[in-house]
This record gives C-alpha cells, structure tokens and sequence, in this order.
C-alpha cells in the first residue's frame, strides 16, 4: 500500500486525461441518442415536430442538467474534503442532500408558500441545519474523519425516516416527491440549467477566490496563522460555499447521492494533487461523469428512461465506493481498549428478575388493554364491540413486537461485547440491512410468502453482511466508526435500491417499502409463535455461552488459555446473533435501533456482566418495541404507522448522542 | 366525529351474535369495503358500506355519489385497521385483487368476497355489472341492482344517441403525477370501455398495464398525439403542476395545447365500477356537446 502511493505521488497529472475519457464516453453516448434527430435540429422547423421538440427540450436541457449537477456536486465534495481534510466528505456523507431533500417535503406539506417563495431558500435552510447537528455532534478538533462522516450519514439516516414517515402518510399526494426524492434529471424545458446555470457560476466565482486561503491552509494551521489567514472563518466559509452549492442541486432536481464523493476521490486517485488542479479536475470530473452515468441511463432505459430516477442509480453505484475508501483510510483514533467503566449494579438475584420483567409485563398487558373504538376514542378492551376478536387481533402483534425487541437487544448485546465497540448494533452495521436485502430477493426472485422460505432468505442475507464485516475487520480488529460507517453504506445501499425498485412502479416494491418501515401488521399466530419460540431457544443458548463471550473479550490468548475454542465460539455466536438478527427483521424492518439501545439502557442500569446484560437488555428491548407498536397503531388512528419506523425516531437520536459523547466527553 | 355516529356505534354493539349470520337477520347486511368502486356501488344500491378504506379521502378521487356521514374509516387499503374492522363487526368484507392479500386476516373477522372489475380479460365494464349484480345479491338489493344496471344502459344509450349527431374526435385521458409525468388511460381500462361503449375513440393505443393505464413522460405523450385530439385531464393535479406546464415549451407546443383542445375534468375514479363509468359518461357528453355544437 506504502509503495503505491509514493508511487502516485511521483507520477504526473493524469485527471485531465481521466476526464477526457469519460467525457468521450459520455458524448458517443450523447451522439447515439441524438443521431437520429440530428437532421431536424439543425434545420430550421416549418412544421411542428415532436421529436425535435423532444430533443430541444428535454434531452438537451436534461443532458445540460446533468453536467451542471454533476459540477456542482463534485465541487462541493472536493471543497468539504480539502476545507476538512477529510476524504470521505462529500453532500451526501454529511446529510446534506437528506437535509435539504426533508426539509422541501416538511414545506410542500406544512408550508407551500414558502416553496413558491423560493425552493432554493428552503433547502438551503435544510441542508445547512443537517450540516450544523453534524458538526455539533462532532465538534472537537481534529476529529477522525471517519467520525465525522459517521456524525453526517447518522443525520442522513434520520432525515430519511422521517422523510418516509412523511412519505408514507400521506401517499398519494407525496407521490411526486417520492419520484423527486431519488433525483430525477428529466426536464421539460431549460429553466431549470438556465436557472443553475447563474447560480452555480456566482458560487463558483467565490470558490475561485477561496484556492488560495485553501492553499495556505493545506500547509498546516499554525503555518496559516503564521502568514495571517484564520483557519477557522476559511473553513467555515468553504463549508458554507459547499453547502450552498450541493443545496441548489438537491432543490432542483433531488438528492443525486455519492457523485460528490467519487469525483473528488477519482480526481485525486487520477494524480491531482494542488488545491487548484484537485478543484478543477474534480469539478469536471464529476460532470463528465454524471453526464455519462445519465446517458446511460436513457440510452439503456429507453422510453422508460424518464422514469428511472438518476440519483437512485448514482447511489447505488456509489455506496460499494465508499466501503472501498473506509478500507484505505486511517482511523485517526485508537480503537477504544474497553467500554467506559460503570459502576457494577449489585443487586440480589430475585430483584434483578423482578426488575427485569417487571416493566415489559406490565405493558404487555397496558398496550393489549388500551385502544382505540371505530370512532378513534380511547377506551379499554373490554368494553368494546367484539373485544375477544379484537383481543385475538391485538395479542399477537403485542407478543410478536416484544419477541423482536428482545431478539435485537440480545443481537446488539453479542455484536457489542465480542467487537467491543459500544456503537455496534445489528441496525448499525448493517446486518439488518442484509437480512432485508434477502427478503427483497425472497419477494422479486422467489415470489414466495411461506414464513420458512422468508426466514431463510433473511438469514442468508444477514449471515452473508455479518461474513463481510468479519472480512473486512480481520486486520484492523473491530474498529468502532469503520464498523458503523460500513453499516452505513450497507443502508445506503439497500435505501438507493429499493427507492430504484419503487420508481419502477411495482407493487412488490411497495410491500418493501413497508416491510423496510417495519410493521407488525402481519402478525400471525403462526408467525408469532416461531418469534416467540426462537427468542427463548435463542435466549437460553445466549445465557448458555455467557462463559465464552466473557472470555472472548479478555482476547484470543487468554480465551484459549481458558479452553475457550476461539474461532468456533466466535463463529458460533455472531452466528446466532444472525439469526436472531433475521428473525426480528421479519416483523420490525431493518431500521428499528432497538438492538444498539437496549444494551446501553442495560448497562446504564449497571448490568455489565454479560449474563445480567443480556436478560435486562431483552427485557429492554421488549419494553421499547412494545411501546413503538402501541403507538404506531393509535397515534396515527386509524391509519398506521409502522412501529420500526417509531422506534427509528427514537433510536437515531439516541445514536447521534452516543456519537457526542464518544467525541466530546469522557 | 359526530353525535350521530358515536350513537350508531352504540347501536351496533347492541346487536345480538346471532344476527350477524345474513340468513338469520332481517335488518340490513353491515358491510365492509376495501374498495372505493365497490362502496360508489353499494352506494348505488341504497346499502352503504359501515366501514371504508381511507374514507377521508373520498372527495378527492370519487366525488359522487356523496359518501354518507355514517360510514366509517377502516384505515389505508392495504394496511387496514383490522381492530376498527373486528369492532363494526360486519356480515360481509369486500376485496378486490389487489387486497385480497389481505384474506387470511380478514377471513377470520368475516366472509370475505373479493371483486374482481379488473382482471386479464380487460373488459372491466362488463365485469363491473357481474360484480354489480352480484353485490347487489350480497347485500339483499338484487332488484335494486337490476334496476340500477338497466337504468345505466339506458343512460349509456342516450349519451351515445346524442353524441352520434357530431364528428367526435379522438381523446385521450390522463392523470398527472408530477410536472413531467402523466398515467395515461387506455386499453382494459375502465375509461377505455366507456369511450367504447359511446363510440369515442382513444388517441392513446398504446401497450398499458393491467390496470389499464401507462406511466409516460409529457413527451411521449406528444410523441402519439394525433393532430385533431382532444386532451382530457383529470383532478386531482398538484398545485406545482400548472405553472411548470404554462413554461415547458414541449407542452404549450403540443397542437393540442395551441388548439386549445385541453380541459380539465374534475375527479372520476379511474379504478371504477358503473357509477364511476357513468359520471365519466356524463362529464365526457357534456364536454364534448359545448364544444361541437
């Protein structure tokens, strides 16, 4: 690795020349598309013709769309990675694009006049607070910039829910921003790159002024202090500049995801090293390659091309890019040695059980008992009409919601003390998102609804994510944020296919996208009864191992002096937290956080032993899963919402200030 | 949110077991409906549904016939609130296709019956009159079916017989989905069977999906535009659609546009049965006398 880079640090300047041809690419493409019509765009019309028409005024402004957006996002990542020397940073990594896109779907419902007063004002409102929370979140000097991005993708995460959320109430209406939300570059006429157009190039004007203060900046802080520049006002201008730049895209044609991230890298991969040439070559770059991903999208799509959101397909090529770079880039921060020490709870065995069940017993019963009547008034379960069909209706969404809380506690309980990184969580580092992904495939390729072949599929797909995490951790050793971000990607990854599927318009697409929210609407007794059977085999087996999970975290040395069968037993447990993984996914979605907020409340509860941890966690987890479900059936009467979702609202908050605390305490 | 219904509730809840069996009881058959076409039916038929999927949203896809006070939210059509569906405790839960995913649960709530107006043999006007027949039996309203479908036929016949004294030109329908894209009407579609039935024809030929309509781009739609057509265009569309369409030099060249051969028809539900075909009827006579005569 060493010798490869002073290998590019010596060669010459090849951007230019990456450029060229991806240009050249872009444009054969641009030329078959437009072949055809070529005769009648440069002759004068006499009589009206569609296919001119089409051509003046849909695909050249839209190919004049793409090249724009395709600058500015590249800019805008290339002056984020230079001004944070950072080279994961970029729009999309640091929320926002995600803030800019909820912040247009909060006003185009709550307050459309201030859409029609200006688009542009309300993203940028958007974007610049999701930057703000991410640099709040992570505010203390030299952060890693692997935190950093963890801090922007986190902010991602939860402005998508809540944008799903949003999306998801109010469907029919939603529809358009649904389309827009993946980033579509159709256009209708030239108002939209007209309108870019001046923008972008004021914007640009001012980044020109900013190479040099960049310039001087990259040559260390105390060395700028020293020759009169303030490092500070120069980020927090290039910062604010790179907002405002990935802002006016987002508001004119959507979230376009991970361009601003990959040109910028190709750029400096290409041999770009000055601040200069690296702005340059990555703004053009991006362009190009924006332009060639778009064409190739419409030369494949054909008369569907308009349909097919671009920033879907950026996204989804995008993502795999940024699991490739987390493996190249250092973590500045040591991996944490231990979690923080708190004092151990001591006590007695019978209390502790009491205290374990009390709480999810008790709203156990509360949230079968409260409910809603026809006429949405609360009342209790027994006086209302057909209260024992409604309490055959009830129960197993209840059980089947504390079956799946107590599963992802006791995943996120493994996955936390085998890799000793208090952020992990099967939500987190994407093993839910792999068990989702096997469900998709189960949905589109296998078309079957039979619980068994679901559950396989589920658990293939998050064995598989847990297979790749294990892979790419088996160097680095389990390092916190590059485990989370991985996650992350794999989030992103699963979001930007499914946002692809559901554009397409098919209905099974649909059923994801509800499956993704997570609901136990489909509760079954069936499907409850295989919950709640493998949440207790899985539960007595977890309590079984506690003598190998405990001794797996002195390390591998010591375990093996214990008799501890090291590779098996480690095996043998992520396995199972797979398994429990999967089966939960099945009933709450990917995106609950259950699994990362239940071991905490554990341990804040001071339960560090791995045997206390894991009953007072599920114990936890079924209380917090019980709760979202209770309120994801009746806060939104009669229409539902789906619980992972509520839990979702809760979990990523919770995540953030973990993230601030890593960061600015102890 | 009314007195009237807190009181029907009531009411409801009083009703012995027994009489929840249709072929014991007397009183009126307590039906639930997943589906818009089928309560505009049972509307129809003088059997209102206790219990509709999302019926807050009535006024913005079906319009008419008025939906009454009585009838109850069950909640979105594929996420029904099974709890609100077990309290009505209804005889009868109608589904269509697309919600019969919904069987297993509702089956234990109820006897399901599942309509099915749009299916492989694209003829949904004459499946919406066997489903109309065959709810009116459902609902203990058989004369009142026939009636209904004969009194239909006869106002088909009419518009057919006025329109037949002009040269009606070829229409095409859509609905927008955003500024660029339109679901346009066609082939096994419920406007597609009407146009037919009143000797309209429909400039789009096009493939279509099963439903009956094709998601485009404002382009293609251009692309297939006859010169004479007239274009139809339905509520709801969204406010930012309008302004975009008075810019976009591809729409306001269209010839239809420059004709000014466009109108904008207020909702009709696309998915229908006969009372949504004959509104569809109705407004379609009416647009095209003002402009022929």
């Amino acid at each position: 690795m060493k010798a490869l880079a002073i290998k590019t640090d010596n060669m010459s300047n090849r951007a230019p020349l990456l450029f060229t041809a991806l240009f050249l690419l872009a444009a054969y493409l641009c030329w078959l598309l437009l072949a055809p019509h070529w005769s009648v765009l440069i002759t004068e019309a006499t009589i009206y013709d569609v296919e001119r028409m089409i051509a003046l005024y849909a695909t050249l402004p839209r190919m004049a769309t793409a090249l724009l957006s395709g600058a500015a996002l590249s800019l805008s990542g290339c002056l984020l990675q230079i001004a944070l020397k950072n080279n994961l940073a970029s729009p999309t990594t640091l929320g926002v694009s995600a803030g800019a896109h909820l912040a247009l779907v909060l006003a185009s419902l709550f307050a459309p006049a201030l859409i029609a007063y200006s688009r542009d004002l309300v993203a940028a409102i958007g974007g610049l607070t999701a930057a703000g929370l991410v640099f709040a979140l992570v505010s203390k000097r030299n952060v890693s910039p692997v935190t950093l991005v963890l801090g922007g993708l986190v902010v991602s995460l939860y402005f998508g829910a809540a944008a799903t959320v949003l999306t998801l109430l109010n469907d029919r209406y939603l529809a358009s921003l649904f389309i827009w939300g993946a980033g579509s570059l159709s256009q209708q006429d030239w108002s939209i790159p007209l309108n870019l157009i001046w923008k972008l190039s004021i914007l640009i004007g001012l980044a020109a002024l900013l190479v040099r203060p960049l310039a001087i900046l990259s040559l260390g802080d105390e060395a700028a202090k020293s020759l009169g520049a303030s490092p500070g006002n120069v980020r927090l201008w290039t910062v604010a500049l790179a907002v405002g730049l990935a802002v006016l895209v987002t508001s004119s044609v959507g979230v376009i995801g991970f361009i601003g991230l990959a040109a910028p890298t190709l750029a400096r991969l290409a041999g770009a090293r000055t601040i200069m040439s690296q702005l340059i070559w990555s703004t053009l770059i991006g362009s190009a390659l924006l332009f060639l991903t778009d064409n190739a999208i419409q030369y494949l799509a054909g008369s569907l091309s308009s349909l097919v959101p671009t920033g879907a397909v950026t996204a989804l090529l995008g993502s795999p890019l940024l699991l490739l770079l987390l493996r190249k880039t250092k973590s500045l921060q040591k991996p944490q040695a231990s979690l923080e020490i708190i004092k151990r709870a001591s006590y007695s065995r019978t209390a502790m059980v009491l205290l374990a069940l009390l709480p999810p017993l008790l709203l156990l019963g509360a949230s079968i008992v409260f409910g809603r009547t026809a006429t949405g008034e609360w009342d209790i379960l027994t006086a209302m009409p057909a209260s024992d069909l409604v309490f055959e209706l009830r129960t197993p969404r209840v059980l089947s919601a504390a079956a799946a809380g107590c599963l992802l506690a006791m995943a996120g309980v493994i996955l936390q003390r085998l890799s000793g990184n208090e952020m992990a969580s099967p939500e987190v580092v994407g093993v839910s998102s792999g068990a989702m992904l096997g469900l998709a495939f189960a949905v589109f390729f296998i078309a079957s609804d039979q619980l068994f072949a679901l559950i396989l599929c589920a658990s293939v797909g998050a064995f598989a994510i847990m297979g790749l995490i294990v892979f790419m951790n088996r160097k680095s050793g389990f390092q916190a944020e590059r485990m989370v971000l991985a996650g992350i990607a794999f989030s992103a990854l699963l979001d930007a296919l499914i946002g692809a599927l559901s554009a397409t318009g098919d209905l099974r697409s649909l059923i994801l996208l509800r499956w993704m929210s997570g609901s136990t609407y489909g509760a079954s007794l069936s499907s409850t009864s295989v919950l709640i059977i493998s949440a207790c085999l899985l539960l007595v087996s977890v309590l079984a191992l506690v003598r190998w999970m405990e001794a797996l975290e002195l390390g591998a040395g010591p375990a093996r002096s214990l008799g501890v069968p090291v590779n098996r037993a480690r095996a043998i447990l992520f396995l199972m937290a797979g398994l429990m993984t999967a089966a939960a996914t099945l009933s709450v979605g990917p995106l609950s956080f259950i699994g990362l907020m239940a071991p905490h409340i554990a341990r804040q509860l001071g339960f560090t032993r791995a045997k206390g941890q894991i009953l007072i966690s599920a114990c936890a987890g079924a209380s917090l899963m019980i709760v979202a479900d209770w309120i994801g059936r009746y806060g939104y009467f009669p229409y539902e919402i789906p619980s992972g979702l509520i839990s979702a609202l809760v979990g990523t908050p919770f995540l953030m200030f973990l993230l601030s605390r890593r960061q600015n305490g102890n | 949110m009314s007195i009237d219904r807190r009181h029907l509730i009531k009411a409801m809840a009083g009703v012995p077991i027994w009489a929840s069996f249709p072929a014991f009881a007397d009183s009126p058959v307590k039906i639930v409906s997943l589906d818009y076409a089928a309560a505009e039916t049972l509307i129809m038929l003088n059997a209102p549904p206790v219990g509709l999927q999302a019926r807050d949203h009535w006024h913005r896809w079906v319009v008419e016939p008025a939906l009454p006070d009585s009838v109850i939210n069950i909640g979105q059509d594929l996420v029904v609130n099974m709890e609100v569906i077990a309290s009505l405790k209804p005889d009868l839960i109608i589904t269509t296709p697309y919600t019969d995913t919904l069987r297993p649960q509702l089956q234990r709530l109820a006897p399901v019956h599942k309509i099915s107006v749009y299916d492989q043999s694209g003829a949904p006007l004459k499946n919406a009159y066997r489903e109309t027949l065959k709810l009116g039996q459902l609902a203990k309203r058989a004369d009142e079916a026939k009636a209904f479908l004969q009194a239909a036929d006869r106002e088909f016949d009419t518009i057919k017989q006025s329109l037949s004294q002009h040269k009606v030109p070829p229409v095409s329908l859509v609905s927008f989905m955003d500024q660029r894209h339109v679901r346009v009407y066609g082939k096994s579609g419920l406007y597609q069977t009407v146009l037919d039935r009143l000797g309209i024809e429909n400039a789009w030929t096009r493939p279509t999906n099963y439903w009956g309509f094709a998601t485009v781009g404002l382009e293609e739609l251009a692309r297939h535009a006859p010169p004479d057509m007239h274009l139809i265009i339905f509520e709801p569309v969204l406010d930012e659609v309008k302004p975009t369409l008075a810019k976009s030099p591809i729409w306001r060249s269209m010839p239809v546009v420059e004709k000014e051969n466009v109108t904008i028809f207020p909702p009709v539900l696309p998915f229908g049965m006969v009372p949504s075909a004959l509104r569809f009827a109705r407004l379609i006579r009416q647009y095209l006398q003002g402009n022929m005569s």
